[in-house]
This record gives C-alpha cells, structure tokens and sequence, in this order.
C-alpha cells in the first residue's frame, strides 16, 4: 500500500471513531499520531508529533484571541444587553410588519458583532424574543424558525470562532477575514429581515396581525410598554461602543485582533457590573469560558497532528490531482465541496468539519484561482448551514432547549429554519460570481 | 476509589478556576500594554511572550475539568440509530483510547520538560525572558490529570452512569449559563 492510500485509510479509521461517537479531538490526535507513527516506521516520530504538537501549536500571540474573545460574549450574553436591545429596535421598527421578527433579526446582526459563536444568539433571543413573538399570536413555527435561523449571523459578522479557526489553518490574517465577513454578513441579515417582512405582508396572520392590524390598529406586545430608561439605553450604547472599540480598533489598526480580544473583555465586564451583573454570574462566566474554549484549543493540537498526517501521506497533493484531474468546472468543483460541508453539517459541529476539510479543499480552491478570502466565507456560509439543518442542527437544539415553551417540538423549529440555511447556501454561490462582496473591504482597509 | 475521583475532580476544577483567573489577569496585561503604548509610549515588555506561553498552559490546565463536565465535542448522529449499549460500548472504548493518548502524551513531553529545566531553556530576549519549563510541567501533570478524567468517564460508564450529564451541550458555546454546577 503507497503512504497516500494508507493515509487515506487513517482518514477513514478518523471517520469511523467520529462516527462511533469519539470525542473528536481523541479521534483526530490518535488516528493522525499512529498513522504518522506507522508511516515513518518508528515509534519516536509518533511520540516526538505528540510532544512538540503539545507545546508549540498554541504558543503564538494570536491564541489569546479564542478564549478573550469566548470571554468578552459571554459576559455580554449574561449582561441582559441582548434585551436592551431587543427593546430599542422593536421600538424603532414599530411601523414595520413582522416587527419582531425583524428586531430579532437585527438583533442577532448587532449581538453578533460582539459574541463570536452561533449558540449564544440562539440561547439568548429564545428566552428574550421568544415569549414577546407569542404574546402577539405569532406563528410558532415563524418565530422559532425566525430565532434560530438569524443565529447563523454569530459566525459570519465578526469577531467569529470559525474565522479565527480558519485564519489558523490557512495562515490568513484574522483581521482581513474579520473584514471579509461583515459584508456578506450584512447581506445575509437584509436577506433574513427582507424575507420576514415581505411573509409579513403576504400572510399577516402568521405574525398574528390581521388585516386590521397594519391598518393601524397594531396590538401591542409587553415589550411595547417596557420603558426606555437608562439601564436600556446603557446596555444599548455600551455594545455599540463595544462593537466600535473592538472592531473599529482592529479595522482602524490600532490593535491587533489579540489586544482588542482582551480590551474586549474587560469592556463587557465592565458593561455586566454596570448593569448589574451579579459576582457570582461573573464567575459562571469565565468558567464557562473555560469550559468552550479549552476544548477549542486542544483541537487546535489535534489539527496540527492531522494535517503532519495529511502532508506526510502526500494527502493533499494527490487530492488536488484527484479532484483538478476530474476536469470539472470550478462551480462544479465547489458545488461539490458545498455538498460534503453540508452533509458534514448534519453531523458534526462546525469547528471540526474545518479542521478536518479546510487543509485539503482549500490549497484545491487556489488552484481554481479562488480568492483565498472569498472562499473563507463560503465555506464557513455552507458549515453554518449545518447548525440549521436536520437532524442534529446545534442551533435547532439550542432554541429548543431554551425557549420556555414545553409544547415546541423540533420538527416545527427545523421546519421555520428552512429558508434560513435555503439562504445561507444560496449566499455562498452569490460569493462564488461575486467575490468583491467578500474582499472588497480586506483590500481597501 | 470514588472519593479519590471526587478529589482529582474538585482539583480539576481548581485548577480550571485557576486558570480562568489567570486569563482575566492576561486581559489586564494587554490592557496596560496598550495604554502604555499609545499614551505613554512605552509598552510592557514580553507582553507577547507571557501572553503566549500562558495560552498553552491555560488550554491544558482547563482540559481535564471541561473533560468531566462533556465540554469535547463529539458527533451524536449514531445516537439515535444504533442500541444504546452499542453507544455506550463505543463511549468506553474511546474513553479507554483517551487514556492511552494522554498518558502518551505525558510520556513524550517527559523528556523536553527535564532538558528545558536543565539547560535553562529561556523564550523571548531582550528584557524580559520566559523559562519554558513551567508550560512544560503543566503539560505533562495536566496531561495525566485529562488521563484521569478520561478513566473517571470510564468508570462512571461501568456503574452504568449515562454520558449526558445535566449540563451537556453539545458544541459548548454559552447556551445556559450555570451550566458547571
């Protein structure tokens, strides 16, 4: 057997411990250490992978980016400046059908900006907009769907786990992709907030306004009668001055994306004691931190152990010739790397479908002449559309195990997802024709 | 035999409380380097290095607590396909597999940690300089503390304890806050 086709087979050994339900880390590490063990013929080699992946892979500056960045939202998740929010923008869209839809939407835009993973948005607009959209009869399956689908805003506005996850694997500035993401990201937010108000209009009872509602006699929610008074206003500023001072400063180049990850933080703890976060919530915070982004790091490790498998196998290098020598198109060749992420997303979380697809599609997509940048966002649009879809869609969880609603069922959440991951994967070939969508700040800032 | 599991957990999870503390003293650090910088243009020297190499040794010293409360992500798919003792069978094998890849683990960082303590083994110049051996120490004590944790699961399967515990959430994130009890 050449070294290839039994790297190959480690692959799939790594595909089958995932399967069986492995920790994905363990899987990775150990399948890529005996495989590179069994390749080089010695013992020492694995062990030598072991030590030096250990210590070296995480002793880079740009590291601390993860964990402040985890650190910065959930301090902001637990602030209650989600809701300030959520407030203030229902009340700036009061003559907008499908309101709290759209706030919600908006919402999750802005919320993204400050938090860098899917889950919290999901977990936080559950419990805030949740209870308000059903307060006012809005369809269950629109408001969950509504809720879950525009979480998948988290990973694409900045700052974004999988951004930074990316950047790591392929050596491309976490600032640039930071950059890459907001526009798509902004697209994708019109895109949501469009199709809500646009449903809104064409079937109002979905959003429990009948006829006479938009002719002016629009029911109220409680949140309508919730006042606008200080402790809103001071949650509402405090995040845009947090989302200016940290992706502003990074834009701006007075920070690298490691100083403004750790100003970030200390910003949202001062934000929480403000609004009265209570100590112990502090502590849950940091611990939690902990508890997301140690896994994350070790990952990281494991990855490095992967992709020494990957090249000493000559992996990458053979499925170049693989996948260029089939002489498809490049939009066949990337509807196909669209179709293995999505299927992936079924099943695994995002971060692990990077690391293990990114250091074998992406040195293919560069060969296609893909602008390296584009293609981080298209690939993290099809990944995400895997926290929405059946059967393990994360997002569809989350919002089922948060809303304080024992009668949803995940069936209605998947269903009201559906146009969300619909436009997630259809934005992903928007980028593919029109690239500068994606690059067009990273080349002019 | 549970009350050594009931220690090596409560040190686990000092050792994660630990180092989440360690990470908001970072935060300052890089606060103060910043200010020093564009105010009075002079930054903390080594900031960088301490920064770095502390990344390492909080990712390990946070590993064998996020271990026990679920924090590794796995794929559930098969979950709900296959008998739930075929799970749980594959569970114990991968814990068993965790155990031997962390004590290896250990056993290779063995070695570099006793040269970086015996040649001094500095990172960084200039005025400040960081001795790697403490990240090397934290790396193979944690590393057979994650071993522990990993037998810890093992065992807890045998008693036939299920692998969602209360708090698991699949993917991590800050879905419920709380959710270390």
């Amino acid at each position: 057997m050449g070294s290839t086709a039994f790297a190959g087979m480690m692959i799939v050994i790594l595909l089958l411990m995932i399967a069986a339900g492995f920790h994905i880390n363990v899987a990775l590490a150990v399948a890529s250490v005996v495989g590179v063990g069994i390749l080089a013929g010695k013992t020492s080699v694995a062990l030598s992978i072991l030590s030096s992946t250990s210590y070296e892979v995480l002793r880079d500056y740009v590291f601390a980016v993860i964990p402040m960045f985890i650190l910065m939202g959930e301090l902001i998740a637990r602030s209650g400046a989600a809701k300030d929010l959520f407030v203030v923008l229902n009340r700036l869209l009061i003559r907008v059908p499908g309101r709290l839809a759209v706030a919600t939407v908006i919402g999750n835009a802005v919320f993204a900006a400050v938090v860098g993973v899917s889950i919290a948005s999901a977990a936080t607009f559950s419990r805030i907009a949740y209870p308000q959209m059903v307060a006012l009869r809005y369809d269950k399956t629109v408001a969950l769907g509504c809720i879950a689908g525009s979480s998948s805003l988290g990973m694409l506005i900045p700052p974004s786990v999988l951004m930074i996850v990316w950047g790591v694997l392929t050596e491309l500035s976490i600032g640039k992709l930071f950059l890459a993401g907001f526009l798509p990201g902004l697209l994708l937010a019109a895109l949501y907030a469009t199709y809500c108000i646009v449903l809104a209009l064409l079937k109002p009872e979905l959003f429990g306004e009948g006829k006479r509602a938009i002719d002016g006699m629009r029911q109220r929610a409680a949140i309508d009668d919730t006042p606008i008074d200080a402790a809103v206003i001071t949650g509402t500023v405090g995040t845009v001055l947090l989302i200016v001072v940290v992706l502003g400063g990074i834009w701006g180049g007075m920070f690298t994306p490691t100083e403004a990850s750790g100003i970030g933080a200390l910003m949202a703890l001062a934000l929480a004691l403000i609004k009265g976060l209570k100590w112990r919530d502090v502590v849950d915070a940091i611990s939690e931190t902990g508890r997301t982004s140690a896994p994350l790091l070790f990952l990281l490790i494991c990855a490095q152990m992967y992709s020494r498998l990957l090249a000493m196998g000559g992996v990458v290098g053979s499925m170049q010739e693989l996948i260029l020598g089939l002489g498809l198109s490049p939009l066949a060749i990337i509807a196909c790397m669209v179709v293995v992420w999505f299927m992936l997303g079924m099943f695994i979380d995002s971060v692990s479908i990077i690391l293990l697809t990114v250091p074998i599609f992406s040195p293919v997509a560069t060969k296609l002449g893909i602008d390296p940048i584009a293609f981080a966002i298209m690939g993290i649009l099809a990944i995400e559309a895997g926290i929405l879809t059946p059967p393990f869609g994360l997002a569809v969880y989350t919002v089922k195990a948060c809303v304080p609603d024992r009668d949803v069922t995940l069936r209605q959440i998947f269903r009201g997802s559906t146009p969300y991951w619909v436009f997630l994967v259809g934005e992903v070939f928007v980028i593919y024709y029109f690239p500068v969508i994606a690059t067009f700040l990273p080349t002019h800032f | 035999m549970v009350n050594i599991d009931q220690w090596l957990g409560r040190f686990a999870r000092n050792m994660h409380m630990l180092a989440a503390i360690w990470l908001f003293l970072l935060a300052f650090l890089i606060l103060a380097d910043v200010v020093g910088r564009g105010i009075f243009n002079a930054p903390i020297q080594g900031t960088a290095e301490l920064v770095s190499n502390s990344i390492v040794a909080i990712a390990f010293l946070q590993l064998s607590h996020s271990i026990r409360m679920r924090g590794m992500l796995r794929a559930e798919f098969l979950d709900a396909y296959l008998p739930a003792w075929v799970m749980r069978g594959f569970s114990m094998l991968g814990y068993l597999v965790a155990v031997a890849l962390f004590l290896a683990i250990a056993y290779a960082s063995w070695e570099p940690m006793l040269n970086a303590w015996e040649i001094k083994e500095y990172q960084g110049d200039g005025a400040l300089r960081v001795p790697t051996y403490p990240v090397r120490m934290i790396i193979v004590a944690m590393s057979v503390l994650s071993a522990c944790s990993y037998a810890s699961l093992f065992a807890r399967g045998l008693r036939g304890e299920h692998e969602a515990a209360p708090d698991a959430q699949p993917g991590g994130g800050a879905a419920e806050p709380g959710g270390a009890p």
